[in-house]
């Protein structure tokens, strides 16, 4: 200490005679250390300070340089209120880079992670759960248990997140879980993770809670692939097929409207030509009924010219010359019956 | 010399029997003021306080929320599973002067509640189904497909008390007592974990494994009979289209040829003699050619004139051969 108490005695007199400068100077010194180094004091702009007044709580302050009484009267404890905190589940992130990085999963996250659904099954979340402090005095005094605030509120958010997650789980089936339910977990777990820190005046709001990864336990993905691979190797079949029906179907309507039209082609050509005929017939029959004998005779003996020009051979046989028939050659000749036609009664 | 003398003894008791006379109780703390070590009173307020120096002497103790953090417990349901279950709980003294005779520090205050609760937690899980831990809710469990969803129909348990009812349970038998005899007080316990233990996950793995793969199965035979559904549809359609197509052109044509017919016989019916005549004629054109060899009687008509002149010859009445080849 500044001064060195002392029985009394004419020494100590002396000696205080002689330094009393000293004693002052020294006491002066003192006093400035001690009010200069706890009467300023500064608050963080994303901070707010809580000033206690012999431990009783007097006031918060905004960010800023402030002062106080000296210690021991007042002391102040400075909160981060605008830092948006991270807490993991089920997994560790040892460097949040660009490429974050993340530890390797230990038997503590598989246990947070593993979880049981409605329907008796396992499934495997991981998760993050973001807060904020938003009240530094319920922040401060009211969750207890561990000398480091920070601790403790994170201890008392992790419990409640642990439980709120688990019991939602519980209430859906895997299915929900690993694919549609996500989303709605997330948001339900956020409000109720609220509510259970709300009850304990734990002084923080939960900004975010966010399902990381929400998968069947690693031991049975291959089964639950399978499935998902079957499903859409179903959707693929069944597309196949109907690809097939489809390439098909319109070729066959083709090829009967095709053959319909062709029959309507011969309708087109064979009822014409057949008119077109008849017409001829009665167009020459008109003219026959003028002449009928001679025209008959013409048209016979033209036909007949005709006809006998393009055969190959004629023989007339003489009914006295009828036993000649045996003896003709008739290789040459075509079919006999042919031959019979011109000459048979 | 005696402002001295007097000096020295003032500040001697500033810095001696002012911090012995005074004492603060931090926010969220209490403290409990012993005598001799008999406890004599309490403060619960945050704040500067004076007591006598050096009788008194101060034990603080924790206002604030408390936490519990129990040890997964492997414990047995009604329905005979085995299974880890981990609590949390919160608590606080709430009767400092209680607390510390009995209890005295928060670390023995952890050990009471270890006890307490576990049991507690034993006692109401023994009494309920597995299912009643891990559900809240009847709430109807959702599928990615209707087979699992029926599948689950069949083994889906309602409940009856659910997990909130097990916690305030849990909490009410841990509760029993702990007022009046620790000055404590348990404000919430929450299952954490329940977990099945190692050999159960495993049973549990091959369960959900078959159950998946069945599905699978299901849905390659479906895959199957809907590929089989639309192919067969197709060669249906496939036959339909075909047999109208036959029809049509069939009926097409009919009637076209059966029109030909008609125009035919009612132009040659006009007269029958001379179309066949005509028709004949046009076949011997049309047969008789290079190849053909003709024997020719003399007594064809065409050769009437070869034996001599029969002018006059009644040729309407020889006429070429009625009968068609």
């Amino acid at each position: 200490m500044e001064h060195t108490p002392s029985p009394i005695e004419v020494v100590i007199r002396h000696y205080a005679k002689r330094y009393r400068g000293w004693i002052f100077f020294g006491l002066i010194f003192f006093l400035a250390v001690w009010v200069g180094g706890s009467v300023f004091y500064s608050v963080e702009a994303d901070s707010e300070g809580v000033v206690l007044r012999f431990g009783k709580y007097s006031k918060t302050t905004l960010p800023g340089l402030h002062t106080k009484w000296p210690w021991p009267i007042d002391t102040v404890m400075v909160v981060p209120v605008q830092q948006i905190q991270t807490l993991e589940f089920g997994f560790g992130t040892i460097d949040p880079g660009q490429v974050t990085q993340y530890a390797p999963q230990t038997p503590e996250h598989e246990t947070i992670a593993r979880m049981l659904t409605g329907d008796l099954n396992l499934a495997h979340v991981e998760w993050i759960v973001q807060y904020r402090i938003k009240d530094a005095q319920h922040y401060l005094f009211r969750i207890g248990g561990h000398h480091s605030n920070k601790v403790a509120v994170e201890n008392t958010i992790r419990n409640a997140a642990e439980a709120v997650l688990r019991k939602l789980v519980g209430d859906r089936s895997v299915d929900e879980v690993i694919t549609r339910g996500r989303e709605e977990i997330a948001s339900e777990s956020k409000r109720e993770i609220q509510e259970m820190v709300d009850n304990f005046e734990a002084g923080v709001e939960v900004v975010t809670v966010k399902l990381q990864s929400a998968t069947p336990p690693e031991a049975v993905k291959d089964a639950f692939d399978a499935v998902n691979r079957a499903r859409q190797n179903k959707e693929r079949v069944v597309n196949e097929a109907r690809g097939e029906r489809n390439r098909v179907i319109p070729a066959a309507r083709g090829q009967r409207d095709r053959v319909i039209s062709e029959a309507e082609g011969y309708r087109e050509r064979v009822v014409p030509e057949m008119t077109g005929r008849a017409n001829a017939f009665l167009a020459q029959l008109a003219e026959y009924q003028k002449a009928p004998e001679v025209t008959r005779t013409r048209l016979y003996l033209e036909a007949m010219e005709e006809t006998l020009a393009q055969v190959d051979g004629i023989t007339v046989i003489d009914e006295s010359v009828r036993g000649l028939l045996p003896m003709l050659n008739l290789s040459s000749a075509g079919p006999p019956a042919k031959g019979e036609k011109g000459g048979g009664r | 010399m005696k402002t001295i003398v007097a000096l020295v003894i003032v500040i001697l008791v500033a810095i001696v029997v002012i911090p012995a006379s005074t004492y603060t109780v931090p926010e969220g703390w209490q403290a409990v003021i012993t005598q001799f070590g008999d406890p004599v009173r309490v403060r619960t307020e945050a704040g500067l306080y004076f007591k006598p120096p050096f009788i008194q002497e101060i034990h603080r103790l924790e206002k604030r929320l408390l936490p519990w953090d129990g040890d997964p417990e492997n414990m047995q349901t009604l329905d005979k599973k085995r299974i880890f279950i981990d609590v949390w709980a919160r608590w606080r003294i709430v009767d400092p002067m209680k607390f510390f005779q009995a209890v005295r520090t928060e670390n023995r205050g952890y050990k009471i509640l270890d006890d307490l609760v576990d049991s507690a937690v034993r006692d109401v899980v023994a009494r309920n189904n597995l299912i009643e831990v891990v559900r809240s809710s009847n709430r109807e469990l959702l599928y990615e497909s209707e087979e699992l969803a029926r599948d689950a129909a069949s083994s889906q348990d309602r409940i009856s008390v659910g997990r909130a009812k097990m916690e305030a349970e849990i909490l009410t038998v841990a509760s029993v007592g702990l007022k009046e005899q620790y000055g404590m007080e348990l404000s919430v316990v929450h299952i954490k974990r329940v977990n099945y233990i190692e050999s159960v996950r495993t049973t549990v793995y091959d369960r959900m494994k078959s159950e998946r793969i069945r599905i699978a199965k299901l849905f390659e035979s479906e895959a199957e009979e809907e590929k089989n559904r639309i192919l067969g549809l197709t060669t249906k359609e496939l036959d339909g289209i075909k047999g109208e197509q036959e029809q049509r052109a069939a009926e097409i044509r009919g009637r076209a040829k059966a029109e030909v017919i008609r125009i035919a016989a009612e132009a040659y019916a006009e007269s029958p003699e001379f179309y066949a005549f005509l028709r004949h004629l046009e076949t011997y054109r049309k047969t008789f050619g290079a190849g053909t060899r003709l024997v020719l009687s003399t007594d064809n008509e065409l050769l009437q004139h070869l034996r001599g002149p029969t002018v006059g010859g009644d040729v309407a009445t020889i006429a070429p051969p009625g009968e068609t080849p």
